[in-house]
């Protein structure tokens, strides 16, 4: 019992952590139809950003968050801005450029930083038992951090003026503009929006797990693992899906073996999408008429 | 109207530049270097440099071909690394346990990613786009974790190794000039399939790529030749898995990482979509990370700004540019004495010939008896709560002509787009000649006989005239004979635009092209979603002429129409819907002074208003359906 109980915290943390590091994914989708590859790219940066401040600069750790939060949103508003701008429509053209910021952005942290590993310790230390299991405080406050970001990008999207005019962007650009929306202005910083959520969920979960050029890698795999299977451009749908994976990351870590996990996660997947192809909560809209 | 031109004649030279045929040219061409390369190179310099770079650089090439057909397709594929991955490891299994028979391993190698991308594709070729791009990516994932996991049989984590290399005869392709060589066949064999299944189906391929709905209208099933285009793509991939793995030695999981994709998409997108594009993609990427060996951050940083800088600024690649510069070039050798004539290229008298048809033309009665074509039985559409079309029918005989009116937002697109396939209905039936086809693919409903034309401007744009023509006629099951085609040809104008690019044309005459696509399939039913919208008032009486065309053939055509003039001139029966129901429908005369038809339009709730408006408007005034009054006045009424 301890060891389920054990298994099904550590696969709810490790979900809220996905759905920390799916949020900005699924946005920059849902709202500007962009696949960013340049995802993991941007969660790396967050991740040196606060690494640097706080180990190298010597400043303190929520500091170098909040460096990591403006510094990937404003690099993310500037690459919107002059770049994916200007091919918005031609879904391949940006998957394109977003990997071509993917290879850039790796490859400044390699030259920065070098290929090893760094020892980042982030902030917070210690564990708290709840009913005799064992929670690091991080992790707690990446659960915290991971609720209040949801929350906000959903009052964001749904209760402001401005994410009604996201919505209506998403929706029919032309007609939008037509009705007074201003696609350069709010594009880029739904985008900016993102990718700060990017470099926040770096600088708060690489002390978790490891902070190296090529760490973005898996977390644009789980990004892709959460929207497939929450259903392209649904948020909600997004966030349980996280937490499934999480899950089925924990369990059969626990029960059956390691490898097996993210096979099992993968298959799934594939089988899924015969079965019900828009996802878990997706549109049928993904599905060619 | 001008029945002299010879079709084949104008600008012949500009637009065969940017006919797709010139591959057949370049592939020999190609051929010819690489055999040069393999057989000389290592013969004349025996340098190890280029022992090793040569099949270094043809595994991307061939990788970057997995990518290249896919884009062709318009799908973005990252699924290079898994596929040489099932290539490699049946080359380590069969070479290890069965036979080294150099022949054999490149069957092998070819066909088993081939056969497996068969079922893969049922399932991934549903999906759009981006999505197919994203499960790409889960796939190369897939195979990496099944190589680590099945330890028994591909040696999991710790790879297979001491794999024997390709023979041939006493010929062992191990090393040195023997291994180029090798390396060279196979990668030749990879290109002759892409090249072969790029020119065989390039006119499906060009269409999916530029215009997959008007493709599929004209009845090709874009599923079908994606497959072809997926199961050709994997059998490339693994030739170019079997050259690595011959050339290493050892199959490793690491050989085969989902990331190294990105490299292929670079190479793909660098080099552009000419075919030869891959193949300088995969140099200037062999190249780079060649030269940055020892600081791989640079050659990443560099490919990643190419990316960015192609997609920008040159989107048919460097392969483009330099088609783009070569043309540049002849241009201006060219340039004394020949001045470009084609923008000043006098119009025929246009004015002329549709005025007669406005006096000659005589509406049609309206066809009574005869087999019902199309029947339509309380059709609906709903999107979330709205009630796009409630439960509208009607029925089409042999020859019979439709109007449907109504005010923007009645419904009508709607309506075609579920008899043509487009949408699936959320209620009601669709039967073409007594068969229930409600819900069909367009595809499928083009093959059953009927073709629609679209509101906007809808061609392959990029190609010439002729080239839409013989598109058409590739995807459909149905054509009309080569006078027929001739008559259409002159009746629209397009007789004398033969070899002209569709996107370079008049909106005018590709609004035109965009009708005489679907009235050349011969369809049963012809539906029309506002064929005159944004033609000059001369430009439409062509319109009278087609429809009347295709009827006396016996199509039944539904046409949806704001112009007034033209729908009394050519429909016989009009149907006037208003949110999504039928308001009315019978003769034009009837319908067009309905007071119920006329309150939709205008907005005029009043009976004393209604009979002097009835009075004194012309119906053509209808044309301009006053939106939102209508809500206004029914405001002020309550």
């Amino acid at each position: 019992m301890g060891e389920f109980l054990q298994t099904m915290i550590g696969g709810l943390t490790l979900g809220a952590q996905y759905a920390l590091m799916a949020l900005g994914f699924s946005l920059a989708f849902g709202i500007l139809r962009v696949i960013n590859f340049a995802h993991g790219a941007f969660y790396v940066v967050g991740g040196y950003l606060a690494y640097w401040i706080t180990n190298e600069v010597g400043l303190p750790y929520v500091l170098g968050v909040i460096v990591a939060v403006l510094g990937t949103a404003a690099i993310g508003y500037v690459f919107e801005l002059f770049i994916i701008e200007r091919r918005i429509d031609d879904h391949l053209a940006t998957i394109v450029m977003t990997l071509g910021a993917s290879l850039i952005g790796g490859a400044a942290m390699l030259s920065l930083f070098g290929a090893q590993a760094v020892q980042f310790e982030g902030g917070l230390t210690g564990t708290f038992r709840l009913g005799g299991v064992f929670v690091p405080h991080a992790r707690v406050m990446i659960i915290v951090v991971a609720g209040l970001a949801i929350a906000a990008v959903y009052l964001l999207l749904y209760k402001t003026q401005v994410g009604n005019a996201l919505r209506a962007l998403t929706d029919d650009r032309e007609m939008a503009v037509a009705m007074g929306m201003r696609p350069k202005v709010l594009f880029p910083m739904a985008f900016a929006i993102a990718t700060g959520l990017a470099g926040l969920t770096g600088a708060l979960v690489t002390p978790q797990f490891s902070l190296a050029p090529f760490v973005g890698e898996h977390v644009l795999m789980i990004s892709f693992l959460a929207v497939i299977l929450g259903g392209l451009g649904s948020l909600p749908g997004a966030v349980i899906a996280s937490v499934l994976v999480g899950l089925v990351e924990a369990f059969v870590g626990t029960y059956v073996g390691g490898s097996w996990a993210p096979l099992i996660l993968f298959t799934g997947i594939l089988v899924l999408l015969v079965v019900r192809p828009s996802g878990l909560l997706g549109h049928r809209t993904i599905i060619d008429a | 109207m001008p029945k002299n031109s010879a079709p084949s004649t104008t600008s012949t030279k500009r637009s065969a530049v940017r006919r797709r045929g010139q591959h057949v040219l370049l592939v020999p061409g190609i051929t010819l270097v690489l055999v040069a390369l393999g057989f000389f190179v290592p013969k004349l310099t025996a340098d190890p440099f280029l022992i090793s770079f040569v099949p270094t650089v043809l595994i991307t090439m061939l990788a970057s071909m997995h990518v290249w057909l896919l884009l062709r397709v318009n799908l973005l594929s990252f699924a290079s690394p898994p596929f040489m991955a099932v290539g490699g490891y049946v080359l380590a299994l069969v070479a290890m346990n069965v036979t080294s028979n150099a022949i054999v391993l490149i069957v092998a190698c070819l066909v088993v990613p081939a056969v497996l991308a068969i079922p893969l594709g049922l399932v991934l070729l549903r999906l759009r786009g981006t999505y197919f791009a994203l499960v790409t990516f889960v796939l190369a994932q897939v195979v990496v974790l099944i190589v680590v996991i099945a330890e028994g049989p591909l040696g999991g984590s710790s790879g297979l190794s001491g794999i024997p290399p390709a023979t041939l005869g006493a010929t062992q392709f191990a090393a040195g000039g023997e291994l180029v060589r090798f390396s060279v066949i196979v990668a030749l064999v990879g290109m002759g399939l892409a090249a072969t299944v790029s020119i065989v189906w390039r006119r499906h391929f060009a269409a999916l790529e530029e215009n997959e709905p008007l493709a599929a209208s004209l009845g090709l099933q874009p599923w079908r030749y994606k497959t072809y285009a997926f199961i050709s793509a994997a059998g490339v991939a693994g030739l170019a898995g079997l050259i690595l793995i011959n050339q290493l030695g050892n199959a490793h999981p690491d050989s085969f990482a989902p990331l190294s994709a990105v490299n292929h998409v670079a190479a793909s997108v660098i080099g552009g979509p000419s075919f030869l594009g891959p193949a300088l993609g995969a140099l200037i990427l062999a190249w780079l990370v060649h030269v940055f060996a020892s600081q791989a951050q640079y050659s990443q940083l560099l490919l990643g700004v190419a990316l960015i800088l192609v997609t920008l600024f040159a989107k048919r690649g460097l392969t483009g540019l330099v088609v783009d510069a070569a043309k540049l070039l002849t241009r201006a050798i060219s340039r004394p004495g020949s001045p470009d004539a084609e923008g000043i290229e006098p119009r025929s008298a246009e004015g002329d010939t549709t005025t007669r048809v406005h006096t000659t033309l005589t509406r049609r009665e309206s066809v009574t008896t005869g087999d019902v074509v199309l029947s339509v039985d309380a059709l609906s559409k709903r999107f979330g709560g709205v009630a796009a079309v409630n439960g509208v029918s009607l029925e089409l005989r042999e020859g019979d002509i439709l109007g449907v009116i109504g005010p923007n937002g009645a419904g009508k697109t709607t309506l075609i787009n579920m008899i043509s396939g487009a949408m699936v209905p959320s209620g009601g039936r669709v039967t073409l000649a007594g068969k229930t086809v409600t819900g069909s693919s367009p595809q499928m409903m083009s093959r059953h006989g009927i073709a629609r034309s679209y509101q906007q401007t809808s061609v392959f744009s990029s190609a010439t005239v002729r080239e839409n023509l013989r598109r058409a006629q590739a995807f459909s099951k149905r054509w009309v004979t080569d006078e027929e085609l001739d008559e259409l040809l002159r009746e629209t104008g397009l007789d004398a635009r033969l070899d002209d690019i569709a996107g370079d044309l008049p909106y005018g005459l590709q609004k035109l092209l965009g009708l005489l696509l679907p009235l050349a399939t011969r369809p049963a039913v012809l539906l029309l979603d506002e064929p005159a919208a944004g033609l000059e008032v001369s430009e439409r009486g062509r319109i009278d002429q087609l429809v009347e065309w295709a009827a006396v053939r016996g199509s039944a055509v539904l046409l949806v129409e704001h112009d007034m003039d033209l729908v009394r001139r050519i429909c016989p029966r009009l149907l006037v819907m208003d949110t999504g129901k039928e308001l009315a429908h019978g003769t034009p005369e009837v319908v067009l002074t309905n007071p119920d038809v006329i309150t939709a339009y205008l907005g005029v709730a009043d009976d004393e208003e209604l009979a002097d408006i009835a009075d004194l408007i012309e119906p053509s005034v209808l044309a301009e359906p006053a939106a939102g009054t209508h809500r206004e006045e029914e405001i002020h009424r309550g």
